[in-house]
């Protein structure tokens, strides 16, 4: 697998408890995409078994245990991944790719923020995406009970939504409304007895399906929800391109007021060139725009959406044309 | 160092309403001022938002209606200037 600037490329797969994480990581670890991948695994417990699941060679294979990744074993994954790094360099593991299993409680945004932020990891590896796993039989109660399910769904880029064979068509098709519901940013994808189309969730990470064909501002703002939700989201396309100075004024201000409530934004944008800006923000973390060779469909319509909790996403759309509309009299 | 000038003078149109301005410094760092002469150094952009915050006293909210107000009011000021 081609490193991404250079860097390499990290996975997160997260999911809830008994979602099927480990089931997923085994199926990606026998593609050849994924088959000279690194593992880490994080469990909230003390004693650690998921990473006895894999048959790898065990130098490739990290336990992070005794708590969640995203809080408090948080300087334990970065050393994890530093000792990966130091492990690499002096010739004694080969790994083109890191797999990282959270635990089944953790919040995927922190973990990402802790790779962008170390100066050190933030140069040796590019977070590619983000898959959660979501069961088909327990997967919507866990939605409504547990807001760290819903925390890690609205951080993917792509969801698995796996043990297809327990439940029937229907429950499967709700699910999938509801998850696009509130991620319309992510992929979803279906997970027959452990099998899943590895090809499409690699290219989750840089996916952004145009679903607006039509670009007015504010006429295409369509806000999804779901009822008794406060996560709503919001799509924009546009003809032509916003300014992307303005909108990373914008982008700032707004994380900035209310980066607790934007779970998520995520956009492809064209500056002109002959691939995209794809533009990525978690909470109050803004990735570093990384410019793509190439759009990833037909459509070369510049496209931003967001995730927001307890924000009307008019509201949101106003302020954007608003930015833009002074930027393009100035 | 244009870039880093022409992105100061975005944070200026949307500063101003609170009477801030934004300056490139060099290429280095950017220097924010308020009316009365008073000047803090940022190193970059994300911080300059809470440094205009303690400045003015007041939080700056992108969804803030009368913030958005003026805005609109800037654009269509220039547009029938333009």
């Amino acid at each position: 697998m081609s490193p991404i600037e250079g860097r390499i490329p990290l996975t997160i797969v997260t999911g809830f408890l008994g979602s099927g994480k480990t089931t997923l990581i085994r199926a990606l670890l026998a593609a050849p995409r994924f088959a000279n991948a690194a593992i880490i695994v994080n469990e909230f417990g003390a004693i650690g078994i998921d990473h006895h699941l894999f048959r790898k060679t065990d130098e490739r294979i990290t336990l992070v245990g005794g708590g969640c990744a995203c809080c408090a074993r948080r300087d334990d994954l970065v050393e994890a991944l530093l000792d990966l790094l130091r492990r690499v360099d002096r010739g004694e593991v080969s790994f083109d790719h890191v797999l990282l299993e959270t635990s089944g409680l953790a919040n995927p945004a922190p973990i990402r923020h802790t790779v962008v932020a170390d100066p050190v990891l933030s140069r040796r590896y590019q977070i590619a995406q983000t898959i959660a796993t979501l069961d088909a039989v327990a997967g919507a109660s866990n939605l409504t009970t547990y807001g760290e399910a819903m925390r890690q769904i609205t951080s993917a880029d792509a969801v698995v939504i796996t043990k297809r064979d327990l439940a029937d068509e229907s429950a499967i098709s709700a699910l999938a409304c509801r998850i696009a519901g509130f991620n319309p940013v992510a992929l979803v994808v279906l997970a027959d007895h452990g099998h899943v189309d590895i090809e499409r969730l690699w290219h989750a990470g840089i996916d952004l399906p145009a679903r607006h064909r039509h670009a007015d501002l504010i006429d295409d703002a369509s806000p999804h929800h779901e009822a008794s939700s406060a996560i709503q989201s919001l799509s924009l396309t546009f003809d032509k391109p916003p300014d992307w100075r303005m909108l990373g004024l914008w982008l700032t201000m707004l994380l900035h007021a209310h980066g607790e409530s934007v779970l998520r934004v995520k956009g492809l944008l064209d500056v002109g060139e002959e691939g995209p800006l794809l533009l990525e923000g978690v909470q109050h973390v803004v990735h570093q725009p990384r410019h793509l060779q190439r759009w990833p469909d037909a459509s070369r319509q510049s496209r931003l959406v967001f995730i927001v909790r307890n924000i009307d996403p008019t509201r949101l759309a106003d302020s954007f044309a608003a930015f833009q509309a002074v930027e393009q009299s100035s | 160092m244009l870039d880093r000038a022409a992105r100061a003078r975005l944070f200026t149109v949307v500063l101003r309403s609170r009477g801030l301005s934004l300056q490139d410094w060099e290429g280095s760092s950017y220097i924010l001022r308020n009316a009365k002469g008073s000047t803090a150094v940022v190193s970059n952009l994300a911080q300059v938002w809470a440094e205009a915050e303690a400045m003015s006293g007041a939080p700056l909210d992108p969804l803030d209606p009368l913030l958005l107000d003026n805005l609109r009011a800037l654009a269509r000021a220039s547009a029938s200037q333009g």
